[in-house]
């Protein structure tokens, strides 16, 4: 990526579905700069091994990007940084605390053939239990009714524990399969659930050896991104509340992003580095902080454009990149997505800066896009509720709630306390139908 | 021939003889020059993502048939029956141009399915920056944005297009007729 010149290459610079990597540092504005330092400084210094902080973030909020450039000089020194991407190994939509370890296991095991012979005996025994509850599992499926019938056979010809054996040297893509099938993850599931302790004791040991042999003096520092795109709530419960002990038991400092609806939920403890900006003061109460905290946060969002133009080249007017940032709420992409919206149309009309007309445009294409979701009116309701109150009124409707904050409808800022807000695109038209709704209600009442 | 008024009197087409853009409801036309463009646009090395939603099967080929032979390396998949057939459509080489048509009667997915699974690919499609166009139908393309905002958030371009001379597909908000401001609009021919 070159800073642009004209608008179509603003076109180009501006695309969503382009993240952000080291190759593009020029064009990188810290705006979680002093979050990423406390998270430093909390991994560098706090003496627990086992260290688990927990990320959250709204989708488009850069907080993936943020954490790719969470290793610095002194994280390098002290750690062996190891991220793993969500999306690359689990079916998020179909995962278990079980999936975690033996990928985990899986990834870190990979390419070091010696960890094979390490633990060649260890695997050997988890095999022979796993072959036992196999045929006890074939017993009962032989029965008539069944509905896997013969289809285990077929499945346990490429397991994922034989293909984690085979990983130990051989075949090291063998797991690709595992993410991707759900039949066989059920039928591995079933067969180690009840000894996720083994499982996690394995990790371990494999993370040990993996240490011993990589970096002995190191110390493991596991990024996993993208647990946050998990969506279903009972799955998010599973993982993030009945298993936080297992996961909090790898033996590695951990970074882990979390769905945001877990931010409110009284049964998820502890602490949450939240990362989101903010173009507004607190909702709650007069905080003299937040006014300065938003007023930071728009020049940051104003640098993170300004970067991908080239120096002093009038491509959009100062108005119009105003507009745009107050409409964003915050977030990152939705401005990045609004001003190209607001390009392609600049494009199109052939016009050289651009202006309130087209960035009015961007915001209205965006806007269809969050609307389009927006059918029901209890949504409407919570919405309106939100917008007028900035609290969500209880956690009655988890699972609307979820679906607001995870399609950006509802936006969530931290000041001293988390509050709340629905998206300034969809603002207007949640008030129309919510007074339409009302006079409806009332004239039934009647 | 001119009518009484003094108009020129065009010869009513059917849908299936009509040109690409003539099948479109009328704002739309614009819209789909302005999809046209943006691939067009792309610059080398860029992912991209597109989200078309069809209201009519004639419109949906007529749509199928202009992208082949507007990116003739284009590969098309349509049999959408289990989660593997995502699997071997994202097995293609780094660059490559995806056509993904869910609209099929031999797609045996449901739409939340397939929202789910291309919020699943999403990340491989802009890692290894394929060019994804997905083509839906109204339904599809209205899960893809309640279960897959994500994957709707990364496109360069979405739209729902609408056959010229077919009721209106709904838009957002007037699903619920209680909701509803606006009145949809039918266009005859």
């Amino acid at each position: 990526m070159e800073p642009a010149n004209d608008l179509l290459e603003l076109y180009q610079n501006l695309t969503p579905s382009r993240f952000l990597t080291q190759e593009d540092a020029q064009f990188y504005v810290g705006v979680y700069d002093e979050k990423i330092k406390l998270l430093r400084l909390d991994l560098l210094m706090q003496a627990s091994e086992k260290l688990t902080i927990y990320v959250s973030g709204q989708s488009g909020s850069g907080k993936t990007t943020a954490l790719h450039f969470l290793p610095d000089e002194a994280i390098n020194q002290r750690f062996v940084v190891f991220p793993v991407l969500g999306s690359d190994l689990f079916d998020l939509h179909d995962i278990e605390i079980v999936d975690i370890l033996l990928m985990l296991g899986n990834q870190l095991a990979i390419g070091t053939p010696e960890l094979e012979v390490q633990f060649k005996k260890e695997l050997e025994r988890i095999a022979k239990k796993f072959k036992g509850q196999y045929e006890e599992i074939d017993e009962t499926e032989k029965t008539e009714g069944s509905s896997k019938g013969g289809g285990l056979k077929g499945w346990l010809k490429g397991n994922p524990l034989s293909a984690l054996l085979n990983v130990m040297g051989v075949e090291a893509t063998a797991f690709a399969d595992y993410k991707l099938d759900r039949n066989k993850r059920q039928l591995v599931r079933e067969v180690f659930n009840p000894s996720v302790k083994d499982i996690l004791q394995l990790t371990n040991d494999i993370i040990k050896a993996y240490l011993q042999l990589k970096a002995p003096d190191k110390e493991l520092l596991i990024i996993f991104h993208e647990l946050n795109h998990i969506k279903n709530l009972e799955l998010i419960g599973e993982l993030f509340i009945d298993n936080r002990n297992t996961l909090e038991g790898i033996r590695a400092r951990k970074v882990i992003t979390i769905p945001v609806s877990l931010i409110p939920d009284p049964e998820f403890g502890p602490e949450v580095f939240f990362l989101g900006t903010k173009t507004r003061a607190s909702g709650l109460d007069h905080d003299p902080d937040s006014e300065r905290e938003a007023t930071e946060n728009r020049e940051a969002l104003r640098r993170i454009i300004q970067k991908r133009i080239h120096n002093g080249a009038p491509l959009i007017s100062e108005e119009a990149l105003e507009l745009a940032i107050e409409q964003s709420g915050g977030n990152i992409r939705q401005l990045v997505s609004i001003l190209f919206f607001a390009t392609r149309k600049g494009v199109v009309s052939k016009v050289e800066t651009l202006t309130v007309e087209e960035v009015e445009e961007g915001m209205a294409e965006m806007r269809r896009i969050l609307e389009r979701s927006m059918i029901t009116s209890s949504k409407i309701d919570l919405l309106h509720y939100v917008g007028t109150h900035k609290v969500l009124g209880g956690m009655d409707n988890k699972p609307l709630f979820r679906e607001c904050a995870l399609s950006n409808q509802i936006l969530i800022y931290e000041n001293k306390n988390i509050w709340y807000d629905i998206n300034p695109l969809i603002r207007e038209t949640v008030d129309v139908y919510a007074e339409r709704l009302a006079k409806d209600r009332a004239k039934k009442e009647e | 021939m001119y009518t009484r008024n003094g108009w020129l009197k065009t010869e009513r087409k059917k849908k299936s003889e009509m040109s690409v853009s003539e099948i479109y409801h009328m704002p739309d036309q614009q819209r789909y020059r302005e999809f046209l463009l943006s691939l067009d646009w792309l610059a080398y090395g860029t992912p991209y993502i597109a989200v078309l939603g069809c209201d009519s099967a004639v419109l949906g080929q007529q749509m199928q048939s202009a992208l082949r032979g507007r990116v003739p390396s284009v590969k098309c998949f349509a049999h959408w029956q289990c989660s593997d057939d995502f699997a071997k459509a994202f097995t293609v080489a780094s660059g490559s141009t995806l056509l993904l048509d869910f609209r099929g009667e031999e797609t045996q997915l449901t739409d939340k399915q397939i929202a789910e699974q291309l919020l699943f690919y999403r990340d491989k499609a802009i890692g290894h920056r394929l060019h994804l166009i997905c083509l839906t139908s109204v339904p599809q393309f209205d899960a893809i944005h309640r279960e897959a905002f994500d994957f709707v958030a990364a496109a360069s371009f979405v739209h729902a297009f609408n056959t010229n001379g077919q009721p209106r597909t709904q838009q957002p908000l007037s699903t619920y007729p209680h909701l509803t401001t606006a009145k949809t609009t039918t266009i005859n021919e």
